[in-house]
């Protein structure tokens, strides 16, 4: 009786280890998704928006507004904005409703042919465009110059690492905790993080309070400003830095805030960036780096007068 | 898919009527020779009935309805010689009693890896170390690979604990990019695509022992050897029919359950053994980010995987015999982050892997043959809110391929030579791409790696098997091929200019790797070696291929990678300094060439740095190992290990590149110093095993800039048989608690504390 129980099981396995191995060899794969419609994007019509082909002068701030739907089965993913065919802005969402307003500053181009795109998670997209031509009575606007300043990495006990692009004031870490409200550059050597060496960040850059801990640390300021910064360093000469007086060279380097970068990274001496801090656009020049993390920077900064 | 093609043997089904005979009872008790002591759990089996059974807490056993005749008993006990004895069993009631003599647990061990033959520990050259199915139930293990961190200088870096997607596994001042070989029952695991194993396709239930060999071993094994070998052999059924089921339950709602069941019995006189087995492990996790790192997004690293396994064997005589194996494996863990969906990012494995083995002897020739397939799914699905503060979607899904042949044959020449010889033949492939959700990049790069070799060993004994001599030497050729990447609507998420579509040339390379090691017996209890051997890891496919952004910068293919190698020196001396004692210690000197190392190319992408992954570094590695072992009796154990490791870059040939030179810089992730300790005693009232373990400061960045703090955890494993069939155990990892963060800034879990149930039968 027990060999016979014993046979019995010994015929079971088998029986499991065909239909296992049967199984996987058979084992459909997954069906292909079925195709559904494209999601739905336009510009939206209101005084306060561009909405429809126009003028606008170089420099001159205008707004357009973009509402986009989901087919009803598959999430927005991505939203891009071109200009001229080159990407403004390419944000992700998850999302079945997506509203946008776009701050854009009119550049030097002739002609602006913006085109909007809204992708959905299986790759389904649609698109709407929109034209803007420069206004040939250009007058650029002035703008704020600060030369030569010298800002300390994180333990450098002479100079402060906190900017402000009110007056280029340098505060040290007590007197930014006390002024949070207008400090909008942060200089520090990393050396403890990604290991970027010297960079030029903001107080909203999630820098974390390693660099700057304690009682005065970022964490517990009233108000945290971001400032972005262009992705890499700007393929212009010193020279052609030195020489702008007016915003032109600033607005031909503007970007859309959200597609800026937290961080300047691994800086070095000559490197050019723009970054954009409250709707102001303007450019950082890199003159010297002394040392690390007790060390020092010096920069020339543009950046456009406040209105 | 190739292994749908693989063709399946044929089934084996017998009907055959049982007829009762004449049936006595067969009882006995099994002791200590010295001590006079009952064994409990020794195992007996009848060889010709292929019937077994363990001794119970009296050490009796007792087998029912046994035929008259002669048989032959079989005694195995850990810790003791292993008894063969002939019985006459008659009409009348059989008690016997056997006992047993204790021998030295490493030293009378016998292990394959080291030479592809059957060799006894003692009597080989090296560092070579076996933990047998007995010490793994010891050892508090949730994973297979829980256990090789009490073999010196073998560095396991599992710092999520169960939830880690994987673990690396290093030794001798080697780090993780310069890995180890692990074999599964003789094939190897590693992956062509990046080298890495999946530990958790391995159950530990079912392994018999790990035979591991430290220091480079190509000469027999070939790439990936540089650091040395892991070999996990399974277990195969002595019992007619047995097996156990097992519940448990800890830490972070983990939760689970396991089956075995395993079989042996005679078809047409000859032994068919068979095993299944079963696992299904979830667990609800914890957040890995440090807390002063933490935001909304952070989540628990949740799991759940399952794997189910079946092998069988046939033995066509004492000599020649079959084996084959198919397992499956699927997990599914999340990678600590959550935004939208439900799961959050994760990572997912599905892999199916089949191996056939031949065992055979063919006139004077031992025969060895090796046929596999390991067929991997990888799937990274990642969402996040990125240091900008946009939102990121993308999945990677990744197919590895590998399938391959080994072949080994040995012959015996006059009375102490004998010449093993064989070829390798493998295949890899991979196949990956990666969608993004969130943007218009679609990233695919495939390619192929096919390696051919042949190897050659000679082994000698002098002066009256005193002087033990291995020669041996292989030549390994392999072929980059069919390799590929497209690119299309890239963006700043994978850094490309512009659409790409691109064959990368073929390319290939080279390794001759020879070995010579001597050992010498000064007195029968001190023994010494010395030994020069060397090692090579290829290029990874990953390296080859794949162009994308990593966390340094952006990586550029290289498909002109070369191999890495490594030359070791080593010297060493295993010794019994008194009885009941052993002592073993090893000095090694290696140097490596051709290492790869990331270089920036001085380009940007996306105002990232390229880098590009070049042979450009030498490094020196130097350190001793020192072993040590106590029986204060056969139920109560001591070990205790220590090594050091200094690995250093001796040259970095950066002329070409921009960034930092790394000469004098010390290996990533290499501890200067690891040691171990562990009281193994069974007893009758509670086994209990505690074990330390102690890893060093290692640097955490090719700069040496950042250290990992050193770490001491404890572990306690409280077990325990009741009544033959139920089993309990209470396993405590890191039982003080200690929280370590690791090189990627993440938190290690803490205590973890498992309880499981078993009914055996």
């Amino acid at each position: 009786m027990k060999q016979f129980t014993h046979r019995f099981f010994t015929n079971v396995f088998l029986l499991i280890f065909f239909l296992i191995t049967l199984l996987t060899f058979l084992s459909c794969d997954d069906e292909e998704g079925k195709s559904h419609p494209s999601p739905s994007i336009r510009v939206l019509d209101s005084q306060e928006f561009v909405s429809g082909d126009t003028t606008i002068a170089p420099g001159d701030k205008f707004t357009v507004a973009i509402q986009a739907e989901y087919n009803g089965y598959d999430r927005l993913t991505n939203f891009i904005a071109k200009l001229n065919d080159e990407r403004y802005l390419d944000l992700g969402i998850y999302v079945k409703s997506y509203y946008k307003e776009i701050e854009i500053t009119k550049g030097l181009e002739s002609v602006d042919n913006w085109e909007f795109i809204i992708r959905d998670i299986e790759g389904n997209y649609a698109n709407t465009f929109l034209t803007i031509n420069k206004d040939e009575n250009i007058e650029y606007s002035e703008i704020d110059e600060f030369a030569d300043i010298q800002m300390g990495a994180q333990n450098n006990t002479g100079y402060g690492s906190f900017l402000s692009l009110k007056d280029g004031t340098v505060y040290n870490l007590e007197e930014a905790y006390n002024n949070s409200a207008i400090i909008d550059i942060v200089s520090y050597y990393d050396d403890f993080d990604k290991l970027d060496k010297w960079t030029i960040a903001s107080p909203g850059a999630n820098i974390g309070d390693e660099p700057f801990p304690g009682e005065y640390a970022i964490s517990n300021w009233t108000t945290i400003n971001t400032t972005r910064y262009s992705p890499s360093p700007l393929d212009i000469s010193t020279d052609d830095f030195d020489a702008a007086h007016n915003d032109s060279l600033l607005i031909a380097h503007s970007f859309a805030f959200e597609s800026g970068k937290r961080k300047a990274k691994d800086l070095a001496p000559g490197d050019i960036y723009s970054f954009v801090r409250g709707g102001r656009t303007g450019m950082f020049k890199v003159i010297s780096t002394t040392g690390e993390n007790s060390g020092t920077i010096i920069l020339d900064i543009k950046i456009q007068k406040l209105n | 898919m190739i292994y749908r093609k693989f063709i399946y043997t044929l089934l084996f089904y017998l009907i055959i009527p049982s007829f009762a005979f004449a049936q006595v009872v067969l009882q006995g008790v099994v002791t200590d020779s010295e001590t006079r002591q009952p064994l409990i759990g020794a195992n007996i089996v009848i060889k010709e009935l292929n019937r077994g059974i363990s001794t119970n807490n009296q050490g009796q056993f007792q087998f029912e309805n046994v035929r008259p005749g002669t048989y032959t008993l079989r005694v195995t006990f850990v810790g003791y010689h292993n008894e063969k004895l002939k019985i006459d069993l008659t009409e009348d009631q059989k008690h016997i009693v056997i006992q047993m003599n204790p021998s030295s647990i490493e030293m009378e061990k016998v292990m394959i890896t080291a030479t592809r033959t059957e060799r006894k520990i003692e009597d080989l050259a090296g560092q070579n170390e076996i933990i047998e199915k007995e010490e793994v139930e010891e050892f508090p293990t949730t994973n297979s690979d829980d256990i090789l961190q009490s073999i010196a200088n073998v560095n396991v870096n599992r710092s999520w604990g169960i939830f880690s997607k994987n673990a690396s596994v290093t030794m001798r001042g080697l780090d993780a990019a310069q890995g180890v070989l692990i074999l599964y029952n003789g094939v190897p695991l590693n992956k062509t695509a990046g080298g890495s194993i999946n530990w958790h396709m391995i159950s530990p239930d079912r392994i018999e022992r790990i035979e591991v060999i430290k220091g480079p071993s190509s000469a027999l094994y070939g790439n990936n050897a540089m650091g040395g070998v892991i070999n996990i052999i399974t277990k195969k059924s002595d019992n007619q029919f047995s097996g156990d089921l097992r519940a448990f339950g800890g830490s972070y709602s983990t939760l689970g359950s396991k089956f075995n069941v395993e079989g042996n019995e005679k078809i047409k006189g000859n032994n068919f053994y068979w095993g299944l087995t079963g696992f299904y492990r979830q667990g609800d996790g914890y957040i890995i980010e440090p807390k002063t790192n933490r935001d909304s997004t952070d989540v628990e690293v949740y799991l759940k995987e399952n794997r189910v396994g079946a092998t069988m064997g046939y033995e066509f005589n004492d000599q020649n015999k079959i084996e084959v194996e198919y397992s499956y494996y699927d997990d599914k863990r999340g990678d600590g982050k959550q935004v939208y969906l439900d799961d959050g990012g994760f990572v997912k494995y599905t892999t199916h892997f089949v191996r056939a083995k031949y065992d055979g002897q063919i006139g004077d020739y031992k025969l060895q043959a090796n046929g596999y397939l390991q067929n991997e799914h990888y799937n990274q699905f990642n969402e996040k809110i990125n240091r900008d503060g946009n939102y990121k979607m993308s999945d990677r899904n990744q197919i590895s391929r590998d399938y391959g042949l080994r072949m080994n044959a040995t012959r015996k020449y006059g009375k102490k030579n004998w010449l093993t010889f064989g070829i390798d033949l493998k295949q890899g492939y991979m196949d990956a791409s990666d969608i993004f959700y969130t943007s218009t990049d679609t990233l695919m790069r495939e390619g192929k790696v096919q390696s051919y070799a042949a190897f050659l060993q000679d082994e000698q004994r002098l002066f009256n098997d005193k002087l033990k001599i291995i020669a041996g030497l292989r030549f390994d050729y392999a072929r980059f091929y069919d390799g590929s990447i497209y690119v299309a609507e890239p963006t700043a998420n994978t850094g490309f200019d512009e659409n790409v579509d691109k064959d990368y040339g073929n390319s290939n390379w080279t390794a001759l790797s020879p070995k010579l090691s001597l050992q010498y017996e000064i007195i029968p209890e001190v023994k010494s070696y010395l030994s020069a051997s060397t090692g090579f890891m290829p290029p990874k496919m990953d390296d080859l291929i794949s162009s994308r952004k990593i966390s340094k910068g952006f990586k550029k293919a290289n498909p002109e990678l070369q191999p890495q190698s490594l030359t070791n020196y080593e010297i060493g001396f295993n010794t019994k300094p008194f009885n009941k004692a052993q002592f073993r210690s090893a000095a090694y000197y290696s140097l490596g060439k051709d290492f790869q190392y990331f270089v920036a190319t001085g380009n940007y992408v996306d105002g990232q740095t390229e880098l590009t992954r070049e042979n450009i570094a030498a490094i020196e590695i130097y350190g001793a190992e020192f072993f040590f072992q106590y029986d204060f009796t056969k139920d109560l154990t001591l070990k205790a290990n220590y090594t050091y490791n200094s690995s250093t870059i001796t040259d970095f040939d950066v002329e070409d590149y921009y960034g930092d030179d790394l000469t004098g810089k010390m290996l990533v992730e290499v501890p200067w110093h690891q040691a171990f300790a562990g009281i193994f005693w069974r007893n009758k009232i509670v086994n209990t095993t505690i074990t330390a373990n102690y890893i060093g400061e290692s640097y955490a960045d090719d700069q040496n800039i950042l250290m990992i703090d050193d770490y001491l955890t404890v572990d306690i494993r409280l077990y325990k048989t009741i009544k033959r069939n139920i089993f309990i155990a209470l396993d405590i990892q890191n039982i003080f608690d200690k929280v370590y963060i690791d090189k990627k800034q993440r938190l290690s879990p803490g205590r973890f504390i498992l309880l499981e149930l078993a009914y055996k039968f």
